[in-house]
């Protein structure tokens, strides 16, 4: 079984925190783009006999720009080249600027069943303060009209510790979203990245940085009050009702293999993991050929074993014993006793059948993961 | 060649007056070197001096010039180095001259350390030419410079050179002056050899080279020879002048410059400012004002990985072939494991020490706090130099504590003299006099101790005037003083490397800014550390870094694990490049910073 992600490197404006790869006002080579995308498609699906595929996720970027037809063509590839099991998830991420009940009602059609809504935030001021181009009640609308069109399983994004932002403020963001009442929330305390507008802004003192005891705070009560709410807390930064875990994600952290199509996208396949070239212009002409890679390494089993910790202990179940010895045939401790006595010395790890973050290494993760790299 | 016909000098100048340019430029219009030969800048060959624009180890060249009068010449520039800390090696530098040329910025003027440099020329009866340099420059007022130079030094400036060494202009009518003026040596041909070592170096394949001036007698290669102070006797493999790269000539003559090689295999016997003679009928006496070389600044080396303490060992004795005047001996912490406990000249020589050992032996070094030599006097009478705040008794032991004094002067705008007051009266400073050298300078006099200087003075003089104010000090011995020793505490642990000894009266002070500073310094750890400042048992201050309590990234990108893996890499490494004390993390440069002061 294979994952799919699709990336779509256009956005209509940069965000202030964004690194990502996505570039505004490349409208013109958006038809371009995705005849690329069809051609990679076709050309990886013979690599990988038709594999199949249980789950496809179309990140950006903003998706949602294209046309529901653009994205129907995609998924067309998809399935015309590679056997998408029938209970396959099918996300895709939207603007809530982006999005009508009309286009929603297409997207559908053309096969999306998971949608997972940018919200980001619920307050006006710190919208803006984000480079966002939408507004709260904006936000709650486009809810409404993916219920309405349809969807069923709808994850909300929302980013805290925005400089500005009370702990009072997350609060109540929180939970007007929880009263929407979706099947996901991803709530990401904000990173401050280099290079971004966000960045700069601070380095001016034009912004406040963002408080790392606040932030602790605000983690903390964020998995008390989703808890509470009937969410499951399966990654540090993941909540779910029972059974709308993000299976696509999942792939990630379980060390699944996954193909990545478009501009700048990651696949992993064994050991082998590569990237494509990140610029769309360059990714449109090296699409279906090997041109378009960037990047390409092969894991060692060293490297194999460390990130089935630093991936799998941020999931909430963390890391199961005996899978590990299954799968590399030596026993966790042999390779990291050192550093598990550490860290569960120290609290931040907890064994028994399984190796788990504690709640102070869910705040303290990077800690963590930093003595299995 | 006939005397009459050398000419041996030196130039003075202040860091970027142009020194350098200007030699460059005489060695350009006399052939010396080509100008694709010419590495910008010949004279400065080390690339830590290139960076820093200074001048470390003096060097020679020799330059043919056939003069205005028809006559050829050799000119023999000796160059000297250019700090404060090297004043013994430019006053040796300037004893195998018998000139030198005073250049002066245009538009900067006189700066402190041209004062002391030209005082020592001087001293040495030097025949002082003033060059007026940057003349191209739009702010340049040679006037004003002019007067500057007659109201600091005395010296006439009436037929001051104006040139402008970046353009060119002038270049010729210095080589014709240094003939014109600068007296050509007058030492005895037939007399006892007698030359002044004024430099030597390791060169890991030919030994030590020794630059030499030849003041009375001459030198032939086979000769035996003798150093004076040394008592080292050798035979002379090799003997040459520099032009500027090594060429071989037969003998050297009384008053010319060379140098010589004589399978000597340590610096330490052929010191600079030494006498060489004949081993046999030597001369009876040395040439004038050789001394040995005194570190006077101290600071304990440890390589941040223990394991290389051999590497750091071996690293300091290939340092020490090149430079008397660095020392050290080993010493442990309880903080820092083995190290060295490493003398210097000063401040500069041993960033430059540190960062050589970095750079050519890729060592990672925690340096500590630099301090002076204390002396005490214990209650039995026995006198003691205390170098490591570790060794000081304790204070019942104590009958009498000194520390060593300098003479400062200071050059700056009228405008500052406040606050750079202000700054010598907080750091116990005594004032000595001020003179007006013009509208816009004035010569500040203080007397200070050393201790003082070394902790930020410079950057806070620098500072606190725009970077107009510079500054040259000279030693003037041990006054008696009151000391104490000021302890560091880290989570409840004494961290023996932070330790200081400060003058009583500063003690409360400084430990609260030491201690506000160790708080901006020392990162979150996983667990709230107390740091705490004390006296005896006594705590003065304390501060406490609260323990980190949110560190994760919250989002993976879309299946980028490589990334991720970099991030954490990164964390690790940054982990890696903090030293251990107890169980706090401590950056390793947290030894030099803290003293890093920041005046309100």
């Amino acid at each position: 079984m294979l994952a799919i992600y699709v990336h779509i490197p256009f956005c209509k404006q940069k965000c202030s925190y964004c690194d990502f790869n996505s570039y505004p006002g490349l409208d013109a080579v958006h038809g371009a783009y995705i005849d690329a995308l069809v051609s990679e498609i076709s050309a990886e699906a013979a690599r990988f006999n038709r594999a199949s595929i249980s789950t496809i996720y179309i990140g950006g970027g903003t998706p949602t720009l294209l046309a529901p037809e653009q994205i129907g063509r995609v998924l067309g590839a998809i399935k015309d080249n590679f056997t998408v099991v029938s209970d396959a998830e099918i996300s895709i991420e939207a603007n809530p600027e982006t999005v009508t009940r009309e286009n929603l009602v297409a997207l559908r059609d053309a096969g999306i069943n998971r949608l997972s809504l940018g919200f980001q935030s619920l307050d006006d001021d710190l919208l803006e303060l984000l480079g966002r181009k939408h507004t709260a009640v904006q936000a709650v609308e486009a809810f409404r009209a993916a219920r309405g069109a349809g969807f069923e399983n709808i994850g909300i994004d929302l980013i805290f510790g925005i400089p500005g932002q009370s702990l009072a403020n997350w609060a109540l963001t929180l939970e007007q979203a929880i009263a929407l009442d979706p099947e996901h929330l991803s709530c990401y305390g904000l990173t401050i990245e280099p290079g971004t507008a966000l960045e700069r802004a601070i380095d001016a003192s034009v912004v406040a940085s963002p408080d790392e005891d606040l932030q602790a705070d605000m983690l903390l009560y964020t998995m008390d009050s989703l808890y509470e709410s009937g969410y499951e807390h399966y990654e540090i930064s993941n909540y779910a009702k029972p059974g709308f875990a993000c299976k696509h994600n999942l792939t990630y952290w379980n060390g699944g293999d996954y193909l990545g199509f478009g501009a700048g996208a990651h696949s992993k396949a064994g050991r082998a993991r590569y990237s494509n070239i990140a610029e769309p212009a360059k990714y449109i002409e090296g699409a279906g050929s090997d041109t378009r890679i960037a990047e390409s390494v092969q894991l060692s089993v060293v490297d194999e074993m460390s990130e089935a910790l630093f991936l799998g202990l941020r999931k909430m179940d963390g890391v199961n014993l005996d899978e590990f010895d299954a799968r590399f045939g030596q026993t966790i401790d042999n390779v990291f006793g050192e550093a598990i006595e550490d860290l569960v010395g120290i609290g931040l790890l907890v064994k028994n059948a399984n190796l788990r973050l504690t709640p102070r290494g869910i705040l303290l993760g990077n800690e963590v993961f930093s003595r299995f790299v | 060649m006939n005397q009459q016909n050398i000419r041996n000098f030196s130039i003075i100048a202040h860091i970027d007056h142009g020194k350098s340019t200007l030699a460059d430029r005489m060695l350009e219009v006399t052939h010396t070197v080509s100008g694709r030969e010419m590495m910008n800048q010949i004279l400065d060959s080390m690339d830590l001096e290139r960076e820093r624009g200074i001048t470390i180890k003096a060097r020679a060249v020799r330059i043919n010039y056939k003069a205005k009068d028809g006559q050829d010449y050799i000119l023999n520039l000796i160059d000297t180095p250019g700090h404060v800390d090297f004043t013994y090696e430019v006053s040796r530098s300037l004893a195998a001259c018998e000139g030198a040329l005073l250049v002066v910025d245009a538009a900067q003027g006189v700066e402190a350390q041209t004062l002391a440099n030209t005082f020592l020329a001087l001293e040495n009866n030097l025949e002082v030419v003033p060059v007026i340099n940057k003349i191209d420059l739009p702010s340049a007022d040679p006037v004003r410079v002019a007067k500057e130079i007659e109201e600091s030094l005395a010296i006439d400036t009436s037929d001051a050179l104006l040139v402008s060494a970046k353009t060119g202009e002038g270049t010729l009518d210095v080589l014709e002056a240094i003939v014109r003026k600068i007296p050509a040596p007058s030492g005895k041909p037939d007399a006892p050899l007698k030359a002044l070592i004024f430099d030597s170096l390791f060169d890991s394949y030919r030994g030590v080279i020794v630059y030499i001036r030849v003041v009375d007698g001459s030198i032939q290669k086979g000769d035996k020879i003798k150093m004076m102070a040394t008592g080292r006797v050798a035979e002379v493999e090799e003997i040459g002048v520099l032009r500027p790269e090594m060429q071989k000539v037969d003998g050297l003559a009384a008053g010319e410059v060379g140098y010589l090689i004589a399978g000597v295999k340590d610096v330490r016997d052929s010191k600079v400012g030494d006498t060489i003679t004949n081993a046999k009928h030597g001369a009876d006496a040395p040439l004038p004002g050789y001394s040995e070389v005194k570190p006077m600044v101290f600071s304990g080396l440890y390589p941040v990985d223990g394991s290389q303490y051999e590497d750091l060992r071996d690293a300091l004795a290939k340092l020490q072939l090149n430079d008397p005047a660095l020392v050290y001996e080993p010493e442990t912490s309880s903080a820092l494991g083995f190290g060295f406990r490493c003398g210097f000249l000063g401040l500069l020589h041993m960033e430059i020490i540190k960062e050589r050992l970095e750079r050519e032996y890729n060592l990672e070094l925690v340096a500590t706090a630099p301090s002076v030599a204390y002396r005490i006097t214990r209650t039995n009478g026995v006198q003691d130099a205390i170098r490591n705040p570790s060794d000081m008794p304790q204070p019942h032991e104590v009958e009498k504590m000194e520390e060593p004094f300098v003479s400062a002067v200071i050059l700056l705008p009228p405008e500052y003299v406040g606050a750079i007051m202000d700054i010598c009266q907080e750091r116990r400073g005594e004032f000595k006099n001020m003179q007006y050298l013009s509208e816009n300078r004035v010569e500040l006099h203080y007397e200070l101790p050393l201790s003082e200087i070394l902790l930020d003075f410079f950057n806070q003089l620098k500072s606190r005037t725009r970077g107009y104010a510079s500054l040259d000090y000279e030693h003037l011995g041990y006054r008696q003083t009151e000391l104490v020793k000021l302890d560091v505490m880290l989570a409840g642990t004494p961290v023996d490397a932070f330790s200081s000894i400060v003058p009583k009266e500063k003690a409360y002070y400084r430990g609260k800014e030491l201690v506000a500073k160790l708080h901006e310094i020392i990162p979150k750890q996983m667990f709230e550390v107390a740091i705490q400042a004390a006296i005896g048992s006594k705590i003065i201050a304390r501060e406490t870094v609260k323990a980190r309590r949110k560190d994760v990234t919250a989002k993976c990108y879309g299946g980028d694990i490589s990334r991720k893996r970099k991030l954490l890499e990164k964390q690790k490494e940054g982990k890696r490049k903090m030293k251990q004390v107890g169980r706090v993390e401590v950056p390793q440069d947290a030894f030099m910073q803290v003293l890093r002061v920041e005046e309100k």
